[in-house]
């Protein structure tokens, strides 16, 4: 299975290396090709109807300089030499129409590389037959927990491939992944009333999917018979770790954002060394954990990931930052390069972070709500966070998955609150870290409890 | 490409697929972004695949390729084959379709009097240097100003088992200004303008709409939004802007009726057509072909993935559901008719129900002023940053812009302020809609569903009175 990868990895850089020659010999006076190479399958189970699917991401994409500093970026689907010719040439004519940036200096030099994640070869063997149990046996799992449940989807998703970039400063580097994911997705009605729930595993191995219809099922039983909370107010609040997960991160997405700064839209801009959070805060911006499915060994324009801290102590400490915006800022580039979207090829390398990670505290979900005493629990997601305005740092979400904190217990379900506060307040505003330490979609964040949100519900 | 694409269809019906769909979709993307005076994106963009979707006994599979070769197309449609045959045992509810006449012959292309695909690079350039200099002729102490063109056309090939052959372009144009400023207290504040749909440049030519105009707009709403007050917390009455409007008709509402979510249940108003869901003053339509003005820049949809002629739905009539929007498969099982809604973000997905070009309908109030009047006092809240929905009806959604109005006089600007609620209570909650009619669509963002993003879809309407909305207010 390695042999499979490493074989991806070796036919990209020798398309690469080509692709480099091909740009030289049409002027550009430099240029970088990213090109990606993977395959994926996805089963979901919803409500008895399978939808599946297979196919991965095959592309390029280019940037090529002319003139000095003027740049231009086009991208093909394919990776045939007809497809990288095509996207060489569009992006020499794009950048013969731009204009001159007296930021530009070059592309990535150094030929440093992070440590590889682990390559798990259970996710190459998955069969569609496995993968089709694996979808099936979540589905029966949720269905048969309750007679409530209404409808539930059960999905499994195995992705793996490689990338690889090369440039005109002589770097040619690749890396690979595997990925396995699952999750169950479950509805259920009360008395008129709908609650949904969400669980999942994740991880570099083939997913696993026993047990996870019933832990879903217990979690959407748990929400039902919900009453309003019945008042507005600011209250001390609980965020389980995939609710703080979306908190931290929308949080830091643009402040510690290194085009940010430079642009002029980030909070923290003049931060640094100052305290913006509580003093037991800890968060880091961690490219290298080896379990986690996003680790890889190089980010997307060749720079070694790497493992950042972002606040220590709740001083804020650095930045984050890609080739260009590093130069600029006259600091170190952390290795945040990132190409998103589904097609990573057709998208230019923006800053962002890897895996957020913040230090867990000690004390467990009970003991948060003992600390509190009276308030919110707010689980899973949230609607409305990515709606944050990221500039001035106020947020305003719908929490779905709710419930009372009466007397240090967590007492039942709630209707949906609304819950507002402001995201760079918050850090400040953080009571206490709970001791999870399991990655979520949304980094490894454990529960976190603030004090000081408008709770409205 | 139909010979090639019918040519891997025989081979995997040979193997024992019951039916087989395919396309290939080719577009062309032009992206510009200025920020803060330099260029940072100049990007042409080829996206281009085939994918087959399979139905085997009841299961259906779908795989796709960039790679074009007859052997690679041959490799996708067998892989779809033999996952449909491993699902086929676990298939509680059957994918099935009815018989169709096939559709032929069709070759529809946009028909636009300036398109932009016809453009040199240079031109469109100057395109965002005019927004550029009429943003800061306008603004005041602008911290960030960002511009940005977005340009898709393409081809779209799409044939199945029985010989339907559709070819159409699809075309969408984009241009948007925003301006972050800082006010005294160094607090950011953002704003913005622009416009996109399936139109040619001539669309910028308007009053109104021109390069210019987008520029300013955004710069003076920056520079208002300096002064805004944090709107208060609670229930008030509300008038929402057009596009706000659309928005709830597309993220809120048009979400629950997609046919997929009926059929498993999970849509809060999967039992309920016929009901009077909302009130007397509330319809809402999803359709495909809209004759574009100069406030309707629409999505053009003529066919959808499943090569169905895409129709005029309605969804709320006067209050009443009335229909869902549907797939073949969606359609055949629940004995409903085609409403063209099968769509794909591209050749990586399979189709599944999605909306067109979804509003709200007008109603007899004469324009702005007439409808704050009637508002009395309240929050008008206008332009979205967007929104969520839950499965329940549960929704989020976040105006930029809006006004405090007491007495039918805007009072005082508003900060971004959210609109929360469960959309069943706020449909009942309809009192009434203005005369006006705006509906865009746009190359940037886009509707999200299932990992298919961004879709062009179109949203809008008219203004709408609310007696009551949950207004989130922010934090002090």
């Amino acid at each position: 299975m390695s042999s499979e990868l490493n074989n991806i990895k070796a036919d990209l850089l020798s398309r690469i290396d080509r692709g480099l020659k091909y740009s030289q010999s049409k002027g550009a006076e430099a240029a970088e090709i990213y090109m990606i190479n993977t395959d994926a399958l996805s089963i979901n189970m919803m409500a008895g109807i399978i939808e599946a699917k297979q196919g991965g991401q095959i592309g390029i994409g280019v940037r090529c300089i002319v003139d000095g500093s003027k740049m231009g970026f086009a991208s093909s689907s394919g990776i045939t030499d007809e497809f990288v010719n095509f996207a060489v040439d569009a992006a020499i004519s794009a950048a013969k129409s731009s204009t001159t940036d007296d930021r530009w200096q070059n592309f990535v030099q150094s030929s440093e590389v992070g440590k590889e994640g682990i390559l798990d070869a259970s996710v190459l063997e998955l069969t569609s037959e496995e993968a089709v149990n694996g979808a099936t046996t979540i589905f029966k799992e949720a269905k048969e927990y309750d007679p409530r449940i209404v409808s539930v989807t059960g999905s499994i998703d195995v992705d793996y491939g490689a990338y690889g970039i090369g440039n005109t400063e002589g770097i040619a580097k690749s890396t690979a992944y595997t990925t396995g994911v699952s999750t169950v997705q479950i509805t259920a009605v009360e008395d008129g009333k709908t609650k949904t729930s969400f669980d999942f595993s994740m991880g570099r191995g083939a997913p696993v999917f026993e047990g996870l219809g019933t832990s879903g099922g217990a979690k959407v039983i748990k929400l039902l018979g919900a009453t309003s909370l019945g008042k507005t107010g600011q209250m001390p609040t609980i965020f389980n770790p995939l609710a703080a997960g979306q908190i931290i991160q929308t949080g830091l997405i643009n402040s510690v954002n290194g085009k940010s700064v430079v642009e002029g839209r980030s909070a923290f801009a003049d931060k640094i060394g100052a305290e913006v959070g509580v003093p037991f805060l800890t968060i880091k911006d961690d490219g290298q954990i080896p379990e986690d499915p996003n680790m890889v060994a190089i980010d997307d324009e060749g720079y070694a990931r790497q493992t950042t801290n972002l606040i220590e102590n709740g001083v804020l400490k650095s930045f984050i930052f890609n080739n260009y915006y590093s130069k600029i800022f006259e600091a170190g580039n952390t290795g945040n390069a990132q190409r998103g979207g589904p097609q990573s090829y057709e998208t230019m390398p923006g800053v962002s972070p890897t895996t957020i990670a913040v230090d867990a505290g000690s004390k467990d979900l009970q003991a948060l709500a003992e600390e509190i005493g009276n308030g919110v629990l707010v689980t899973d997601f949230l609607m409305g966070m990515m709606h944050s305005n990221v500039v001035s740092g106020d947020f305003s979400i719908v929490a779905p998955s709710s419930f009372k904190v009466e007397n240090g217990e967590i007492a039942g379900p709630i209707e949906a609150v609304t819950v507002a506060g402001n995201l760079y307040k918050a850090f400040k505003q953080i009571i206490s870290l709970g001791n999870e330490t399991d990655l979520t979609f949304f980094g490894k964040v454990p529960s976190i409890s603030f004090d000081g949100f408008t709770v409205s519900g | 490409m139909f010979d090639k694409l019918q040519k891997a269809i025989s081979n995997v019906e040979a193997l024992g697929a019951d039916f087989v769909e395919a396309r290939y979709d080719g577009f062309d993307l032009v992206q510009i972004i200025k920020e803060n005076g330099r260029i940072t994106q100049l990007a042409t963009k080829k996206r281009a695949g085939i994918g087959f979707n399979v139905f085997y006994k009841g299961a259906t599979a779908y795989a796709f390729s960039a790679d074009i070769s007859p052997e690679a197309l041959d490799k996708a449609a067998k892989n779809a084959l033999g996952i449909a045959k491993a699902s086929s045992g676990s298939v509680i509810i059957k994918s099935e379709v009815d018989e169709r006449t096939p559709i032929k012959n069709v070759r529809l292309e946009p028909n636009f009097k300036d398109p932009a695909w016809k453009l040199e690079m240079q031109d469109k350039i100057d395109i965002i240097n005019r927004m550029e200099v009429a943003a800061n002729e306008h603004g005041e102490n602008i911290s960030s100003l960002m511009l940005l063109y977005g340009e898709l056309s393409g081809e779209k090939y799409f044939t199945n088992s029985e010989g339907t052959e559709i070819y159409w372009s699809p075309n969408v144009l984009d241009l948007r200004t925003m301006v972050t400023s800082k006010t005294q207290e160094g607090e950011l504040v953002t704003a913005g303008d622009g416009y996109g749909g399936s139109v040619g440049l001539e669309y910028f030519k308007q009053e109104g709409f021109t390069p210019e105009d987008l520029g300013k707009n955004a710069a003076l709403w920056a520079k208002e939004k300096m002064k805004a007050k944090v709107a208060p917390a609670g229930e008030f009455r509300a008038l929402c802007e057009n596009s706000l409007t659309g928005v709830l008709a597309h993220e809120s509402f048009g979400h629950l009726t997609e046919a997929d979510f009926i059929v498993q249940k999970g849509s809060p108003i999967h039992d309920k057509l016929g009901e009077q869901l909302g009130s007397e003053e509330a319809t809402i339509i999803d359709e495909g072909v809209m004759k574009q003005s100069k406030h309707v820049a629409s999505w053009w949809l003529p066919y959808d993935d499943e090569g169905t002629k895409t129709g005029k739905t309605v969804l709320l009539d006067k209050g009443v559901l009335t229909g869902y929007l549907h797939s073949r498969t969606t359609a055949k099982h629940l004995g409903a008719e085609l409403t063209g809604n099968a769509r794909a973000v591209n050749f990586t997905f399979a189709p599944i129900p999605r909306m067109k070009n979804t509003y709200f309908t007008p109603g007899d109030i004469n324009g702005e002023e007439e409808a704050l009047e009637q508002l009395g006092t309240g929050i008008y809240a206008i332009k979205t940053a967007g929104g969520q929905v839950g499965g329940s009806g549960d929704f989020l959604f976040k105006a930029v812009r809006g006004y405090w109005v007491e007495n039918g006089e805007k009072k005082y600007p508003l900060k971004d302020v959210s609109l929360t609620g469960n959309i069943l209570e706020l449909l009942q909650n309809v009192e009434g809609a203005t005369k006006d009619f705006s509906l865009y669509s746009g190359y940037f963002g886009g509707c999200g569903k299932g990992g298919q993003f961004p879709l062009p879809c179109g949203l809008g309407g008219p203004k709408i009175i609310f007696s009551k909305v949950r207004f989130g207010g922010e934090s002090k």
